[in-house]
């Protein structure tokens, strides 16, 4: 199935991974919608991007109502990576690695999601699971935003899975178990990072902010802080959008406390919106001996391009290697990409 | 026509042709009687062989018999064995019965009392200026009130109370066994302890031969002998005439080898408060000696230098800390980041109920504010997340009061199907950090040993798991005396021992 060591981005192996596969079709509940292995999704998680001006042009409507999704028979269709936009062509590889790991699994499954947002990666793998090598599971999601955390547990419930049978980490992920200053809030974004409020440069920003604005601003934020682990401050998730989030101290958790449990992680998936420079390298060792495949949604392209050579100078096989924000060609057709792509796969198991 | 000559070729051929018809037929003959004989020697083995099988068969006719006797005796036996246990069970239950009758007048009449007195002077009445409400728990646990200084702050230490709207009974047991002693009088008996152990230069040793570095231990003395190395005479744990020593590690060794004995399949061990890993090196040497099984170690601890130790002191008994699962991290009842004093690793008396409690909180603020250091205060802890300030830690020592992650015990158990061990010395935090989630450990935890801090933490805690249907195995207060089968023993740190009912080796009708 996998492609020869070192031959990075041989799509024309992946041509038929989905053989076997049949489109789910069905009776789909009202207010859901659902994908091709027949993950059930409540609109509800989505319907920040028909609602807010701007967030995704294509989806934007005035007139949105969750009452007009759903309630019917449907028939679904294979992802595919022939002239995809790029969140159809993200969706492609996502769906790939969870194809690739369900069917290499032995034994048990164990997938984790870091951002793990409302928990489409942790379902869909499970439903890849359930399709190609029913296996028992274990599923980690990590997820500091509350309201996503809630999501979490409903997608799993709409999709027959228990979540208290998983593991559902309300903490952020970073390069040290400190606590971090995250943007709490806007779930279902899928945005919020602690990249930029929590470097030293932006901790240091915020106390000068605080001290200069006076001693009743200092007061405050002393108070803030020390009584509700929150700066007060709000943050805009995007610049010019309705999207705001509280700026508070969350407890974190790294790479080495997620995998400590485990013998053997079957598939890593990352989304972490740039916090993947902070949180997989001082790990590298530890993934060699833990993880079969990682599945990175890259964002910037020097952070691509850093993640591609620390993983491939470790002897990892690079499978898949697309920057973000660009036009890729492939053997399978042309495509886009918004978040890079980046499949890595341990030769050591 | 044939000629003389021909003719009597013809006939010199016929006669030859004669004998070796007559020779062959000789032969054909020979081979028939030998076939014959062959045939006749087969069927002799043949009966032999038919004979050895029916005596074979008789014989094991006759085995079988006797093993069918032997059976039915042994089934006899078991059943003769089950029936008194049975009649045992049934007078227990009936005892049991009569008690919960007696202490369920009892708990009627206390109860009315109660009520009355409550009437008299509601919880957290804001006129009585040493004691505020608290917190409520849902999980069926009283309330817990804490005492307060006449300024309204927390005092530091062991000094929550707690009351209840349906009082509890401590001093009766809650289960048939607990501290039921004696039943553990022989546990150690399996292990074959060597008089001496032979320690390498700067450690410990006990009488299961785990080393420890005499920086870690607060009391060894660090005399020469330990710096020199060599032989040590060493002593199984004993309550025997113990009044003066350390009761605790006696419970602790117990749990650790019940355990261990009871665990199938995979060992999984859960130490919240781990200081130096003591308890999990402890939980995974026991299992080596009476049941070794693949093992999963968990040792949870906020202060890293004590997490460092921790690795050390696995590795200083052959457990690679990579193989298992050391979390640098507070317990709480929520993930929201806590106040924890850092430092003064080893002490093992770090604990964030006097540093992070609301109470505790509005302390730190006007301390800042008294100190007239706002500014630096806010920075320290913006940039670095401490708030600069210095905590009594006691035995003289100090930590600085940081902001620290905290985990929760659903987070440490969601990666596990079943515990078989979970330890907990978190100096009174036991008290926030396992009643949310008692639910979680019946499904999960076989056995939870609980160092308890405090008498009414203690009878919290005890009552908390009795109402729970938990068997109580131990219950000793903390800061006393107590009767033993053996004699008196003294305890620092409470010691309650509770085995989850579901997961009990031995089936029974708990109605």
């Amino acid at each position: 199935m996998e492609a020869p060591r070192n031959n990075i981005n041989d799509l024309e192996h992946f041509r038929n991974v989905f053989e076997g596969v049949k489109p789910w079709s069905g009776y789909v509940p009202p207010r859901f919608i659902v994908d091709f292995l027949g993950s059930l999704i409540d609109i509800e998680f989505n319907s920040m991007w028909f609602t807010e001006p701007g967030l995704n042009p294509a989806a934007y409507n005035p007139d949105f109502s969750p009452e007009k999704f759903g309630g019917e028979h449907q028939e679904t269709a294979l992802p595919h990576i022939a002239n995809a936009t790029a969140p159809e062509a993200e969706a492609w590889f996502e769906a790939v690695d969870w194809m690739v790991s369900a069917r290499e699994a032995r034994g048990r499954y164990i997938m984790i999601t870091l951002g793990a947002n409302y928990g489409t990666q942790a379902v869909g793998a499970y439903r890849a699971l359930q399709t190609v090598n029913p296996l028992p599971y274990k599923l980690v999601a990590v997820e500091p935003v509350p309201g996503n955390l809630e999501w979490i547990k409903r997608h799993m419930r709409n999709n027959g899975i228990d979540p208290d049978k998983q593991w559902i980490v309300p903490l952020a992920i970073s390069d040290k178990i400190d606590p971090v200053l995250f943007p709490i809030g806007a779930p279902g974004f899928g945005a919020n990072n602690c990249y930029s409020t929590n470097e030293h440069a932006a901790r240091a920003q915020y106390a000068r902010e605080f001290i200069t604005s006076g001693t009743a601003a200092t007061a405050e934020a002393l108070h803030n802080l020390l009584l509700n682990n929150t700066t007060g401050l709000q943050k805009t998730l995007l610049p010019g959008h309705n999207v705001k989030a509280e700026i508070k101290l969350v407890s974190s958790i790294t790479l080495h406390e997620l995998l400590g449990p485990f013998e053997i992680v079957d598939l890593l998936e990352s989304d972490i919106q740039q916090s993947e420079i902070l949180v997989f390298p001082p790990f590298i060792d530890l993934l060699r001996r833990k993880v079969r495949r990682i599945h990175i949604g890259t964002h910037g392209e020097d952070v691509h391009v850093a993640l591609h050579n620390l993983f491939a100078d470790s002897g990892w096989d690079v499978i898949f290697s697309y920057k973000p924000n660009a036009k890729h060609e492939s053997s399978l057709g042309n495509f886009e990409t918004n978040d890079g792509v980046l499949t890595v796969r341990n030769p050591d198991l | 026509m044939l000629g003389n000559s021909d003719q009597a070729a013809q006939t010199a051929i016929e006669a030859r042709l004669n004998e070796i018809i007559a020779g062959v037929a000789n032969q054909t003959e020979l081979i028939n009687q030998r076939l014959t004989e062959t045939i006749h020697g087969l069927d002799n083995q043949s009966q032999l062989i038919n004979q050895r099988m029916s005596e074979n068969v008789q014989g094991l006719d006759n085995q079988s018999e006797a093993f069918t006797n032997s059976l039915d005796k042994l089934v006899q036996g078991i059943q003769n064995q089950s029936e008194r246990l049975s009649n045992k069970l049934d007078k227990l239950i009936e005892g049991q019965q009569a008690h919960l009758q007696l202490v369920g007048s009892k708990l009627d009449g206390l109860d009315d009392g109660i009520k009355s007195q409550s009437q008299a002077l509601p919880i957290g009445n804001p006129s009585h200026p040493l004691i505020e409400q608290h917190n409520e728990h849902d999980a069926g646990i009283a309330r817990t009130i804490r005492a307060i200084d006449a300024k309204g702050n927390p005092l530091i230490g062991p000094k929550e109370v707690t009351v209840g709207n349906d009082e509890f009974d401590d001093d009766m047991p809650s289960s048939p066994d607990e501290n039921r002693l004696e039943r553990f009088q022989y546990i150690f008996e399996s292990i074959l302890a060597p008089p001496e152990v032979e320690a390498p230069p700067g450690f410990l040793v006990d009488f299961m031969g785990i080393l420890l570095d005499s920086r870690f231990a607060t009391s060894s003395g660090h005399d020469a002998e330990i710096a020199a190395g060599g032989s040590r005479r060493v002593t199984i744990p004993t309550l025997r005439e113990n009044y003066n020593a350390d009761s605790e590690w006696w419970f602790e060794t117990v749990d650790w080898f019940v355990a261990a004995l009871e665990a199938r399949g995979q060992f999984v061990m859960v130490s919240l408060g781990a200081s130096y890993g003591a308890q999990p090196v402890g939980a995974y040497k026991a299992l080596q000696m009476v049941n070794p099984l693949p093992v999963k170690l968990v040792a949870v601890e906020a202060d890293p230098q004590s997490c460092n130790r921790i690795r050390q002191h696995f590795r200083d008994n052959g457990i690679n800390p990579e193989d298992h699962w050391i979390v640098q991290a507070a317990v709480s009842d929520t993930a929201e980041p806590v106040l924890f004093p850092i430092g003064a690793s080893g002490l093992g008396s770090n604990n964030c109920v006097s540093t992070n409690e609301p109470k505790a909180r509005d302390i730190w603020i006007e301390t800042i504010k008294r100190n007239g250091d706002a500014t630096s205060a806010l920075e320290n802890l913006i940039r670095y997340g401490s708030t600069g300030l210095m905590h009594n830690i006691g035995g003289g020592c100090s930590g600085e009061v940081k902001f620290v992650s905290a985990i929760t015990v659903a987070d440490l158990l969601s990666p596990f199907d079943k515990v078989d061990l979970l330890e907990c010395d978190i100096q009174q935090s036991e008290i926030v950090a396992l009643p949310p989630y008692l639910d979680l450990l019946r499904r999960k935890v076989k056995r939870i040993h609980i160092g308890t801090h405090g008498e009414d933490v203690h009878r919290s805690l005890h009552r908390m798991f009795a109402k729970a249907g938990w068997d109580v195995v131990f219950n000793y207060k903390p800061n006393a005396t107590h009767q033993s089968p053996w004699g008196r023993i003294r305890i620092n740190d409470g010691v309650l021992t509770v085995q989850n009912p579901d997961f009990s080796t031995v089936s029974r009708n708990r109605n």
